[in-house]
This record gives C-alpha cells, sequence and structure tokens, in this order.
C-alpha cells in the first residue's frame, strides 16, 4: 500500500530544553485510520501539529506523497484538520463555516452551494445551515467541524482528540460514524487520542507514543496481544506485570519462576527466558480445584463487578497477587472473597515486554 | 432571619448585606452618589433652556433662544462643533487602527518586553495632558505646523492611543489562537485570516476603543487650548466664552456634548451586543 505521510527522525525541541518530539519515524499508508496513542506529554498532539504545520520540526523531515513539506505553510498543504475544541468560525453560520475553505479557493457560488449541501448532508445536519455554532449541541458542532475539513476533499484528515467533549453514548455513535465517513470517502486519517478504547475499535493502525517517542506501531490486535513494552502493555487494557527468573528445564519445556510465585513453564517463543513478561487478565482462568496444568493454591483477595464482566485479584502465598477478568454470564465460576482458588492459563500468553 | 440562612447557602456573602439597617445606608449612599454625578448636568440643562441673558441657576423664565444662537445666531459654534466632529472621528480612526496593531501582538506576548511597551502605551493616562500639550506645542511651533488641525489630530491620538489598545487588548487576550489556526489549515493565507477571522472576532473591542478615543477627543480641552489656534474646537470655543462674554450659549453648547456622547455611547453598545451575541458563547462552550 502506497505511503501518504512519512516522517523520518522527526524531533521538536522547545526551548529552552523541553523536548516534545524525540527522533520519530512513522509512516501512514494511503486511505488507513492510523491513531497516535499515548497520555498527555507524549507528543502526540506535537507531531500531529507538525503534519498540520502549526508547528515546525527542529529537525527532521516530513514527506506528503512524497513530496518534502517539512517548511510549508498550513495553508499550502491541503490538510482537513479537526481540532479538539472544533475551532468553529463563532461569527460565522453552519453554512459559512463549511464554505469556509471553498471560498478561500475561489470556487463559484453555485459550486459552493453545491458541495455544502452535500457536505452538511453527509454529516446529517441538513436543515442546520443557517444556525450558529453556539445553537448547536457538541456532536452537531463536531460534525460541522468535520464537514469543514472534509469539503475540499483533502486526501488527508487530520483530527486532535475530536471526541473527547462528548458524552459516552454520543461518543460510540460519533465514533463509528466517522469510521463509516471514512471508509465512504477513502481518506487517510490520523487520529490523536489518549482514550485506547477509542484507538482499538476505530484503527487500522494504532502508534502508541510516550515520552516523544513511538513506543510501537502495529495493528491494534498485534500491539494488544503482542506488546513490545511494558509501557504499551500497560497503556493498551489492563495487564499483569511478572518479574520471571529461569528455572532450568523439564523436558522441551523451559521453566521460570515468577517473583513470588510459582514456577511455570515458558512460551516456546521465549527468546531470553529470563525478564519482564505480560499476562492478560481475560487470559487467566480460575478453577475450584487443581487440574492439570493450574497453579495454585491462591486466595481470593478482591471481586469488582464491572456489569458485562468481573475482575478478581488472587494472591499466592508467596506473595504475588494475579488479576483475571471473567465474563459475568459464566455464573459456575464466580469466585467470592476468601475463598481458595487455582489458577489456569496458556504459557503461549505469557508475553515478553521490555522495561522501556 | 431563618430564611437569609437558607439563602446564604447559595449566595454565602452578598445577601447577607441585604438585611438589616445597613442595606438601608448603603441604598442611600447610591442615590447620593448618582445625584453627586448627575447634578452638573442636571444644572447644565436646566440653564441652557434659560430665559436669562447671564448663566442663573435657577434661571428666572425659559426659552430657547440660547439653541437659536447656538446653531443659527452666533456661525463660529457650529463651526467649532464641526471641527470638533472632525477631529475626534479622524483621532478615533488613528488611534484605533494604531491601537489594534499594537495591541493584537501584545495581547499574545509576542512581543519583547511587551510589559515594558504596554506600560509605555498607557503612560498618557497617567501623565498629565498638559506636559504633552506642552510637548506638542514646542515641537509643532519649531516645524510650523502649530495652527494646523493635523497638529490637534496627532495630539488627541496620543491621549486616545490607550483606550483603544486597553480596549482590543480585551477582544484579542479573549480570542482563541486556533481560531486563526483552523483558517490557515483551511487554506487561508494570513492576509485572508486576519481580514475574515481575526477583525470581525476583535470588533466589539476596535468599537469600544473607537468610542471612547473618539470621546477623549470631543471632550478634550487642554491640547486643544494650545493647538487649535484661531479656528477653535467646540471645547476650546466654550472656553472662549466663558472667559470673555458668560451667556447661557455655553449650556446649551454643553447640552449638545451631553446628547453626542449618550449617541455615541448608546450606538457603540448596540453594535457591541450585536457582534457581542455570536461571539461570547463560544468561549462559555470551551468549558463544558
Amino acid at each position: 500500500m502506497p505511503i501518504t505521510i512519512e516522517l523520518s527522525q522527526v524531533r521538536k525541541v522547545y526551548p529552552p530544553s523541553f523536548t516534545a518530539v524525540d527522533g520519530v519515524y512513522l509512516t501512514v499508508d494511503e486511505g488507513s485510520f492510523t491513531t497516535l496513542l499515548g497520555p498527555s506529554g507524549s507528543g502526540k498532539t506535537t507531531t500531529l501539529m507538525m503534519i498540520a504545520g502549526f508547528e515546525t520540526p527542529t529537525s527532521g523531515r516530513i514527506l506528503l506523497a512524497g513530496r518534502d513539506i517539512t517548511n510549508l505553510p498550513p495553508y499550502d498543504r491541503n490538510i482537513g484538520m479537526v481540532f479538539q475544541n472544533y475551532a468553529l468560525f463563532p461569527h460565522l453560520t453552519v453554512y459559512e463555516n463549511v464554505a469556509f475553505p471553498l471560498r478561500v479557493r475561489k470556487r463559484s457560488r453555485a459550486e459552493i452551494d453545491a458541495a455544502v449541501a452535500r457536505a452538511l448532508e453527509l454529516v446529517q445536519l441538513g436543515g442546520f445551515a443557517s444556525r450558529y455554532p453556539r445553537q448547536l449541541s457538541g456532536g452537531q458542532q463536531q460534525r460541522v467541524a468535520l464537514a469543514r475539513a472534509i469539503i475540499f476533499e483533502s486526501p488527508v484528515l487530520l483530527m486532535d482528540e475530536p471526541l473527547g467533549a462528548l458524552d459516552k453514548n454520543l461518543r460510540h455513535h460519533m465514533q463509528s460514524e466517522l469510521k463509516r465517513l471514512q471508509r465512504s470517502l477513502g481518506v487517510t486519517v490520523v487520529y490523536v487520542t489518549h482514550d485506547q478504547g477509542e484507538a482499538v475499535s476505530m484503527s487500522d493502525t494504532v502508534v502508541v507514543m510516550n515520552a516523544g517517542r513511538v513506543v510501537q506501531q502495529g495493528s491494534p490486535r498485534d500491539i494488544y496481544r503482542r506488546p513490545k513494552t511494558r509501557f504499551a502493555a500497560e497503556f493498551l487494557g489492563e495487564t499483569n506485570l511478572l518479574t520471571i527468573e529461569p528455572a532450568g528445564s523439564r523436558g522441551h519445556l523451559q521453566l521460570g519462576r515468577i517473583k513470588g510465585g510459582p514456577l511455570v513453564p515458558l512460551p516456546h517463543s521465549a527468546t531470553a527466558q529470563g525478564g519482564l513478561y505480560s499476562l492478560r487478565p481475560e487470559d487467566v482462568t480460575l478453577a475450584r480445584s487443581a487440574e492439570d496444568g493450574s497453579f495454585g493454591p491462591a486466595v481470593v483477595e478482591e471481586v469488582v463487578y464491572l456489569g458485562d464482566a468481573l475482575r478478581c485479584r488472587a494472591a499466592f502465598p508467596e506473595g504475588l497477587a494475579l488479576w483475571t477478568k471473567i465474563p459475568a454470564g459464566d455464573t459456575s465460576l464466580l469466585p467470592r472473597e476468601g475463598e481458595t482458588v487455582w489458577l489456569l492459563w496458556q504459557s503461549e500468553n505469557l508475553i515478553a515486554v521490555s522495561q522501556n | 432571619m431563618g430564611r437569609c440562612h437558607k439563602v446564604s447557602h447559595v449566595q454565602p456573602v452578598y445577601r447577607s448585606f441585604g438585611y438589616g439597617g445597613l442595606s438601608a445606608i448603603l441604598d442611600l449612599s447610591t442615590v447620593l452618589a448618582l445625584l453627586f454625578l448627575l447634578a452638573p448636568v442636571v444644572i447644565v440643562i436646566v440653564i441652557s433652556f434659560s430665559a436669562d441673558s447671564y448663566l442663573q441657576f435657577p434661571p428666572s423664565g425659559f426659552s430657547v433662544r440660547w439653541y437659536a444662537n447656538f446653531f443659527v445666531g452666533d456661525p463660529t459654534w457650529v463651526h467649532a462643533a464641526r471641527k470638533s466632529f472632525v477631529v475626534a472621528t479622524s483621532t478615533a480612526i488613528i488611534a484605533t487602527v494604531l491601537g489594534t496593531l499594537v495591541a493584537i501582538p501584545l495581547a499574545r506576548g509576542g512581543l519583547r518586553g511587551h510589559s515594558m511597551i504596554e506600560a509605555l502605551l498607557l503612560s498618557p493616562l497617567i501623565i498629565s495632558p498638559m506636559i504633552t500639550a506642552v510637548a506638542l506645542y514646542g515641537f509643532f511651533a519649531g516645524v510650523g505646523l502649530i495652527k494646523s488641525i493635523f497638529a490637534l489630530i496627532l495630539g488627541h491620538s496620543i491621549l486616545a492611543l490607550p483606550y483603544a489598545v486597553m480596549n482590543v487588548s480585551v477582544s484579542a487576550k479573549a480570542l482563541d489562537p486556533r481560531l486563526e489556526q483552523a483558517a490557515m489549515g483551511l487554506g487561508a493565507r494570513p492576509v485572508y485570516v486576519f481580514r475574515r477571522v481575526t477583525i470581525p472576532l476583535l470588533a466589539p473591542g476596535i468599537i469600544a476603543g473607537a468610542f471612547f478615543a473618539f470621546l477623549a477627543s470631543f471632550d478634550e480641552v487642554v491640547i486643544a487650548l494650545f493647538l487649535s489656534g484661531l479656528d477653535p474646537t467646540l471645547q476650546k470655543r466654550m472656553w472662549d466664552d466663558i472667559r470673555l462674554e458668560i451667556n447661557p450659549t455655553v449650556a446649551a453648547a454643553s447640552t449638545v456634548l451631553v446628547a453626542v456622547s449618550l449617541v455615541a455611547f448608546s450606538a457603540a453598545i448596540l453594535l457591541q451586543r450585536f457582534l457581542a451575541r455570536r461571539i461570547a458563547v463560544s468561549a462559555a462552550r470551551d468549558d463544558s
């Protein structure tokens, strides 16, 4: 798939010495939905602002469809952008807001009329053309911002936490609408969020960022199931982090001892046997008695009801406590606090992660 | 007092003043302060309708003869009023344009040493206009422009500039820079952004600034004394009148001044309200 956006060794240093983005290399495939995911201060928004042209990299290059745009002003980039607070022009009507990019481009009146009507229809705001932004709800303002960003048929759309201000139901609704729109327009989207659920559910590619660097880039499933670092494992979903020391082998099985816990077989894929491992709570199941391959006994210390699932913490006598996540529908397995249980997991679900 | 307690949950401090004897004292002093401020205006308006040939309050009878004298009888009055209007309008334009161009980078802290520059720009408010007047007199006498209307407009622009800067700054500080970024991202070049986004959003501050700049000039007498020469402004004409021949035309002129101020004030408020209604809400929305 052709690459639309490419960042190479991009750094942004704010004087005197704050490094917001620290040598980012990044590729965005044409037509993909790529999300920059990270906590605040991870450099994701600064990276987006450099792609948009509102910030200039201190060093490094940014390519758009093979062309160097590193020092191109934003008005020459032809990139659509949706801001976190929407940045609608308060003195202009919905119609004038959406028409703005076409007026700048000196299109004919008839052409603008038709394009605005089409864009507003696309975001389901057909009857709102003569309203002012203040007369709209947050969700409607969001759609106006979207219509304004797509009307000039930019091949690239940038979004900076566009759903952050919406309530949860509306956010879920807008997530699927954004996705539908992106597919039907075939536009390349670079999306910034700190919400890992949003990143996982919408993206083709997730770029996990931390402290100004790209930690891992891959499909949501890839990053969730195969995190490479402790940060990626912890930021995307919940996990148990285990420190395992090598403990010889039994037959063809490599063994390791979890710090504060039992002796366990290591996955075949593990190259360095010792070190840090991630084990997702939903990969751990409970049993009331010792079974083949189970670890225990352990005592249930805490049960948290989540609605669709139960989260339960069980501690081994040596001190290690593990979280498990059980679907709430499975009533046969409902643990109670103080109960003695055995834990089971596939050794292949132990994922070696690096400390950083 | 039980009622007072319930209310104080919501409005803790202010309401507790609303009961007992203190409230009556506060109400009375408010009324007195208003009377104190309005009394001169009321007295002048009453005298302007006097039938007497000299300034006297209360007048022995009423007439409009002094208005007739102002508008028709003595052409120097209308002439002076016209000059004041031209000077004040020119001053408002110069001070507002200059004030706007300075206030924008100032409000964004984009200028090196911006707090120093701000203090300097506001200094005409603190320095006595007499000092400005003497300095300008000395300067314009040197270049032979002492009786020119341009000297007067320039002098008034110096006095009016702080009002323009202060009012535009308020709007400029409230302006979300992301709106200008958004416009640029949508393809607008800086000049287009300035014309179509920045200026419309600063309009309430610009209008208020222009209004105050206009009045700063229209009501100004010290610089006008030095620089308006033989062709006086309305204020200077009134000054001359009081010194030479005391008749109630000066009261009629004062009343006209009050009327002009009121009209300008109302126009500015109406225009501002019309524009602010569109803009103010965007700030509130960000908080939600």
